[in-house]
């Protein structure tokens, strides 16, 4: 099964807000936290290697893209 | 200044002693702590919200990115540039411009309990409205102008997001932020003798924005 990048909620914007309301009123580093706990439980959830490899690439590259544009605007 | 109420000189020494960072956070112009749901609807990506940007990057490639996208949660603000209003202090030249969204902080509520500065904008009305950060001088508003009074009891976060300066002077009684939901003509200034606008930009504002005002009053 491949990573499935199109919109799968009913209402995305609420998907958003939740996580976003999550954030509210932590540090950044309990923030990072739980990011960290919360990509291992719907790591877990999803239960397929090859679709969290996937995942990660996706992430990953967009940092690249970001980090190479910002290098062109200098 | 010497006759500065031992109230305000404690929310003086409250803010000095609490916010160390707060020197260091004006002179880069970002403002400490302003959590992404402290502001007022449609005001901008906060600063410091991954998850907001990474829903930006990742809706260059991915559907679902772009589904999540909340246009009016996302936008940011038109702001004016502050050179249209020549700054009248260091402090006020930190603090958020004319047409910038008015950050939510938290504050003690009447009862005991605790409100948002949200809050208490909506229920003073949706008139001109001054914040006030009680700095030992009484406030006198003119007519038909609401007040929302921050003292040290409302904690330290309003007073930081606001850049507000405990004892900024002598004849200047407050330094003031406005929201108006009317077209700007500075008659609340113009119209009321007793007080004397130093400084107003005359933009005409959003809904729910900041415009800095600083009054003088008459003696």
């Amino acid at each position: 099964m491949a990573l499935s990048t199109s919109s799968n909620f009913a209402k995305p914007d609420d998907a958003f807000r939740a996580v976003v309301e999550a954030h509210r009123g932590l540090s950044d580093e309990q923030s990072a936290d739980l990011d960290a706990a919360l990509v291992l439980i719907l790591a877990n959830h999803i239960g397929d290697l090859d679709v969290l490899r996937e995942a990660i690439e996706l992430a990953k590259r967009r940092m690249l893209d970001a980090s190479q544009q910002q290098q062109q605007q200098q | 200044m010497e006759t500065r109420p031992r109230a305000a000189a404690e929310f003086a020494g409250s803010v000095a002693r609490d916010l160390p960072h707060r020197t260091q956070c004006c002179r880069r112009r970002k403002y400490p702590g302003i959590d992404p749901l402290d502001r007022f609807y449609g005001a901008g990506i906060p600063p410091g919200s991954a998850v907001a940007k990474a829903v930006l990057s990742l809706a260059k490639e991915t559907e679902f990115g772009k589904r999540m996208i909340n246009g009016g949660r996302l936008s940011v603000p038109s702001t004016y540039d502050t050179r249209s209003r020549p700054p009248i202090t260091e402090a006020c030249a930190a603090a958020r411009g004319p047409g910038a969204s008015m950050p939510d902080a938290p504050l003690a509520a009447d009862a005991g309990g605790s409100t948002f500065l949200t809050e208490a904008f909506i229920r003073a009305g949706t008139r001109f409205t001054l914040l006030e950060f009680i700095n030992g001088v009484a406030v006198d508003p003119p007519d038909g102008v609401g007040v929302i009074r921050i003292g040290a009891h409302d904690g330290d976060l309003v007073g930081a997001r606001y850049d507000a300066e405990p004892g900024t002077g002598l004849s200047v009684a407050a330094r003031w932020l406005c929201r108006r939901s009317f077209p700007a003509t500075d008659s609340c200034c113009a119209q009321t003798p007793r007080w004397r606008a130093l400084s107003a930009s005359t933009e005409v504002f959003d809904h729910g924005t900041v415009d800095q005002f600083e009054f003088c009053q008459a003696r």
